[in-house]
């Protein structure tokens, strides 16, 4: 109870903080104390602070951490007082003033209890009950910090308990000395100190009654406030109890419920699952209605649309793939009816692709060309994008509808062509009336004037701008841009892609090009069939084989590996070579025709006439000549193509040239020959006329080595009538100079041309009749009046060809000469007058026989040789 | 085919080469087309064609260059390919005088077919040659007598002046020039009725910074 007191007092009076002068007594024991004992008797002030604090802690439910900690420490406190009342025991204390104190003043709990006063002066119960417990529990005591703490603390205590004990003092003085005696026999032995003992114990009961009992009477409140409470709360337990019976009522009603909800759980998680079953079959199997609107309404020039429509595309492929999962299934009509439904779509999806780039194509296509007019608006690589995706797809209609372009195409193409041809024939008929109007203004592609070559040549012109143009068209046509098509991941693919539409674009090209194929052959055919001049016509030639080689380097250049079939332009332009050819060749026949009808005409007289003046070319072969300058004169012997050598000119191969050729040569050797054979002349006239235009036909063939061929065959002709005439000429000599018979004779005798000669072989000669001496003075007499004349009035004069004429000059005057010679040997050896001499009977030996046929000169030379 | 959307037609435009043989028409084209030279000479049989596309500011447009065989055999071939070209370019050998005496032969053949609807360019080739007869202003002068449209010098060897000529070229047409209407070639003309002459010499190189793409 004293600790009690002391604390109270401490806390009541630590405001006044005087210097009052500590109880004699109190002071002399504490200052006796050890300061562990001391220590251990403050200590006991924890049971306060925690008391303290615990109910402090109690108004302060936040505070936690301090109310455990001060639970602990009250525990120790009450362990510590017990310490300290023994201890204070053992020492004999007085503690009469302890009794005598009010021990149930609550007031000075009030006080103890007033925090404020406590925390005025920062005298925290729990901090100095802390303090002093770490030093208390530590193991030395003797720290000076701690000391001065103590000292400190010891002070106010002595303090407080003068203070206190000044009043109580003044209140129990009379009582002190029985309490002082009282605790001495406490410790005296015997009945008294047990009676000492027991009354102090029983003070000490009564003691820490009243305080528990006044510790307690603050907590009444409480309980009186719980009490109260309890009735409610027992009202909620029941209304608890009662709610959980309901509950558990309701529970074990509830369980069909449960199973219910349960069994509905599972169905709706079955139907979850089908529903996503159904969903994932919807996505995979199905399209939705936007999409087949799409598919059916969607405006596939709109760059979205497209984007979305062959999104569709895809997945109807998708769904056409995966519909194999459903057709093996055991029930498979399902998969049946989507793969029937799917490809209903596709089709729709082919018909309104197909639809759309039939309906663009041409557009597309021919807007690259000069005369584009712009007037839809087409995008280009969404077209670009559906034409690729039939040519991936749908091959087929790929083709069609390519084909379908081709010739639309080529119908316009050839409209246009038709078009400019029907222009140039009208400015044809125009011209005349409007060609003195110098405001005339041409607006045909040809020009007015009528000229085959330049006609064939403006055509062919035209259609090589054509076809440059439709080339250009093509490649920017099929200028695919495949990465358009984003799911096409093969390079490989691209680069085939590539190739066969770069193949594609010649065969287009060819195809539309083909167009003008009749048009460009009834034109040009019309034209060449009015024309009958041959050098035109080899003009008109030598273009279209020239326009024919650059439409090939055109159409078959590295860049266009386009194969080389069924080309119709070729074909046409080969057609009109050799149309071209034929009708040279017609205007060649009719010519010859022309000249044979009427040279060898029955009724016509001039052939006579034309032998009388053999010194004079006939006109029809001047003119021939002619024709034949015509023909091969514009022709250049530089080929345009190396590669084409087995060809001659005019483009003819072997047959064909020998033809023409035998027309040119050989026909026209021909009608010399029957006009010669038809001549009532004399044959040395007919063969000098037939020298005379055979030799002049050859020089006009020696000129031109195109004809180089005939030249030797034209010789040949001239070398066997030279020959013919040779021999007539010294035929004509023989007869003109008597000596005839005696030729033929000696030439019985032994033939005269062999080389080998001898007299002796002729002696045979002096049994015919003729050899005689009269024979040979006649001869001898007729050459005298030949030889006078012969040089002047010689017909050979009429060859034309100075070479003809010398060898026919020379060959038979040599001839006779050496006949004469031979014939002078034999005379000589074998004419005997009657009495065996020798008679001459030849006035002039041979060189006089040369000087007189004029050739001394030429046989001299012989004989030097 | 290559614009996106919508596409915007390239605009062609014929050009015609005129001249003698051996001026170097083909080797003019060339250079514009593969920036290359070939010292070996191959003549020209007929008419040679080959296109290229120009970008020229903002606007794209394809030439399509005819190439014509100078010798004599080929010469029928010629007008009709000068009656439907916007552009007739006669090119001359500045080391030739005869090439250069048969100027106004071509440009006679070119008025024939076209009269004055024509763009007539008059091209002085070779003229790296250090033996050249035909001056600079020789060719001016003939360029303006004959009322050209541009008169330029050009190497085909080392390419000196081909570019900026076909680009001189490519701004004298019609499209390029005016508008969208190839009627308005007439115009395009008027405009350039006095010869536009390109004052260069021999020995300056070709101006950097072309901005043809060609």
């Amino acid at each position: 109870m004293d600790f009690a007191y002391e604390v109270d007092t401490f806390d009541n009076n630590s405001k006044s903080n005087s210097s009052i002068s500590q109880s004699d007594s109190v002071s002399l024991k504490l200052s006796s104390l050890s300061t562990a004992d001391f220590t251990k008797r403050l200590q006991s002030l924890s049971l306060l602070g925690g008391s303290y604090l615990k109910s402090n802690n109690d108004n302060k439910e936040n505070n936690n951490n301090s109310s455990n900690k001060s639970l602990s420490s009250n525990a120790k406190s009450f362990k510590r007082a017990k310490n300290s009342i023994d201890l204070l025991n053992s020492l004999d204390v007085n503690y009469s003033f302890i009794n005598s104190s009010p021990i149930n003043n609550n007031d000075s709990y009030i006080d103890l209890n007033d925090t404020t006063i406590i925390q005025s002066k920062n005298l925290n119960g729990t901090i100095l009950v802390d303090k002093l417990n770490n030093i208390l529990e530590s193991q030395d005591g003797y720290d000076a910090s701690i000391k001065n703490s103590l000292s400190v603390l010891e002070s106010r205590i002595e303090n407080e308990t003068i203070s206190q004990k000044s009043v109580i003092n003044n209140n129990n003085n009379n009582n002190t000395m029985e309490k002082t005696f009282t605790l001495q026999n406490l410790t005296s032995v015997g009945t008294k100190g047990d009676l000492s003992r027991r009354n102090l114990r029983g003070l000490i009961e009564d003691d820490l009654i009243n305080q528990y009992t006044s510790q307690l009477k603050s907590f009444k409140k409480i309980v009186n406030l719980l009490e109260n409470l309890n009735p409610k709360i027992q009202l909620v337990n029941n209304e608890y109890n009662d709610l959980i019976n309901q509950i558990n009522y309701s529970v074990d009603n509830s369980k069909n419920i449960k199973n219910d909800i349960s069994q509905l759980e599972k169905k709706k998680k079955q139907i979850e699952i089908k529903k996503n079953i159904l969903m994932a079959f919807k996505s995979t199997f199905t399209i939705s209605q936007y999409e087949e609107h799409l598919i059916r309404y969607a405006d596939l020039n709109d760059a979205t649309n497209s984007m979305e429509f062959f999104t569709v595309i895809d997945k109807i492929k998708n769904i056409q793939n995966n519909s194999d999962v459903l057709l093996g299934m055991e029930n498979e009509k399902l998969g049946l009816k989507i793969m029937n439904q799917m490809n209903n779509l596709q089709l729709i999806i082919n018909e309104r692709i197909i639809s759309y780039v039939q309906k663009n194509i041409d557009y597309v296509y021919s807007s690259n060309s000069y005369d584009n007019n712009l007037t839809k608006n087409i995008n280009f690589p969404i077209f670009q994008k559906f034409l690729i995706y039939l040519w991936k797809n749908n091959k087929e209609n790929f083709n069609l509808i390519m084909q379908k372009m081709t010739e639309t195409r080529s119908r316009s193409i050839s409209n246009e062509f038709i078009n400019k041809l029907k222009g140039y024939s009208d400015e044809i008929n125009a011209h005349d009336q409007l060609s003195t109007n110098k405001n005339f203004k041409n607006n045909s592609l040809y020009l007015s004037s009528y000229d085959t070559v330049r006609f064939i040549s403006d055509t062919l012109a035209y259609v090589h701008s054509l076809l440059v143009n439709e080339m250009e068209n093509a490649k920017s046509f099929f200028n695919f841009d495949f990465s358009l098509d984003e799911d096409n991941n093969d390079q490989s693919f691209d680069q085939n892609g590539k190739i066969e539409f770069n193949n594609m674009i010649g065969e287009i090209v060819i195809n539309i090009v083909s167009g003008l194929n009749n048009s460009l052959k009834s034109s040009v055919e019309h034209i060449l069939r009015q024309e009958s001049k041959l050098s035109t016509l080899v003009n008109s030639f030598e273009l279209i084989e020239l326009y024919s080689l650059m439409y090939h380097k055109l159409l078959y250049s590295n860049d266009n590996k386009s194969t080389e079939v069924n080309d119709g332009l070729s074909n046409t332009m080969e057609y009109l070579k050799i149309e071209t050819q034929d009708r040279i060749f017609f205007i060649i026949k009719l010519k010859l025709k022309k000249i044979e009808a009427e040279i060898l005409d029955e009724n016509n007289n001039n052939i006579n006439n034309i032998l009388d003046d053999t010194d004079i070319i006939p006109d029809w072969i001047v003119e021939w000549c002619t024709i034949i300058d015509e023909l091969l004169g514009p022709l250049s012997s530089q080929k345009y193509d190396d590669n084409n050598n087995d060809k001659h000119a005019i483009g003819l191969n072997d047959e064909k040239w020998n033809l023409l050729l035998e027309l040119l040569v050989n026909k026209p050797i021909e009608i010399m020959d029957k006009v010669k054979s038809k001549s009532s002349n004399d044959k040395k006239q007919r063969l000098i006329w037939n020298l005379n235009c055979t030799d002049y036909l050859l020089d006009k063939v020696d000129i031109n080595p195109l004809l180089s061929t005939k030249s030797q065959f034209l010789k040949s002709i001239i070398d066997k009538n030279t020959n013919e005439l040779i021999n007539l000429e010294f035929t004509g000599l023989l007869q003109s100079s008597g000596l005839f018979d005696i030729y033929n004779l000696v030439n019985m005798i032994f033939k005269l041309d062999d080389e080998f000669f001898d007299v002796s072989f002729y002696q045979p000669i002096l049994e015919n009749k003729l050899f005689n001496i009269t024979t040979f003075q006649i001869a001898n007499s007729k050459l005298e009046e030949f030889f006078a004349n012969y040089i002047n009035q010689n017909e050979l004069n009429g060859l034309m060809s100075p070479k003809i004429f010398n060898k026919v000059f020379f060959d038979s005057s040599m001839k006779f000469i050496d006949f004469y010679n031979k014939l002078s040997l034999i005379v000589k050896e074998y004419l005997r007058d009657s009495n065996d001499n020798e008679i001459k009977v030849f006035q002039w030996d041979d060189i006089t026989i040369a000087t007189l046929l004029g050739i001394e000169e030429y046989y001299q030379q012989q004989l030097d040789q | 085919m290559s614009d996106k959307g919508t596409q915007k037609m390239l605009t062609k435009h014929k050009i015609v080469f005129l001249g003698d043989q051996g001026v170097g028409k083909t080797s003019l084209i060339t250079r514009f087309m593969y920036n290359t030279f070939d010292t070996h000479y191959a003549a020209t049989i007929g008419i040679d064609f080959l296109s290229k596309t120009m970008y020229l500011d903002d606007k794209t447009i394809r030439l399509q260059l005819w190439d014509t065989a100078g010798q004599e055999r080929f010469r029928s071939l010629i007008p009709s390919y000068i009656r439907d070209s916007k552009v007739a370019m006669i090119v001359y050998d500045v080391s030739n005088k005869e090439s250069f005496d048969d100027i106004p032969r071509w440009c006679d053949y070119v008025r024939t077919e076209r009269g004055n609807d024509v763009i007539i360019v008059l091209v002085g080739n070779k003229s790296d040659l250090p033996d050249r007869v035909i001056s600079t202003e020789e060719g001016e002068k003939l360029s303006k007598s004959l009322e050209f449209n541009l008169f330029m010098e050009t190497s085909s060897k080392n390419g000196y002046g081909v570019k900026n000529l076909f680009k001189k070229v490519a701004k004298l047409l019609p499209t390029v020039n005016s508008g969208n209407d190839d009627n308005e070639i007439d115009n395009a003309i008027d405009q350039d009725n006095n010869a536009q002459t390109i004052n260069i010499s021999t020995d300056t190189k070709e101006p950097e910074g072309d901005s043809c793409a060609c």
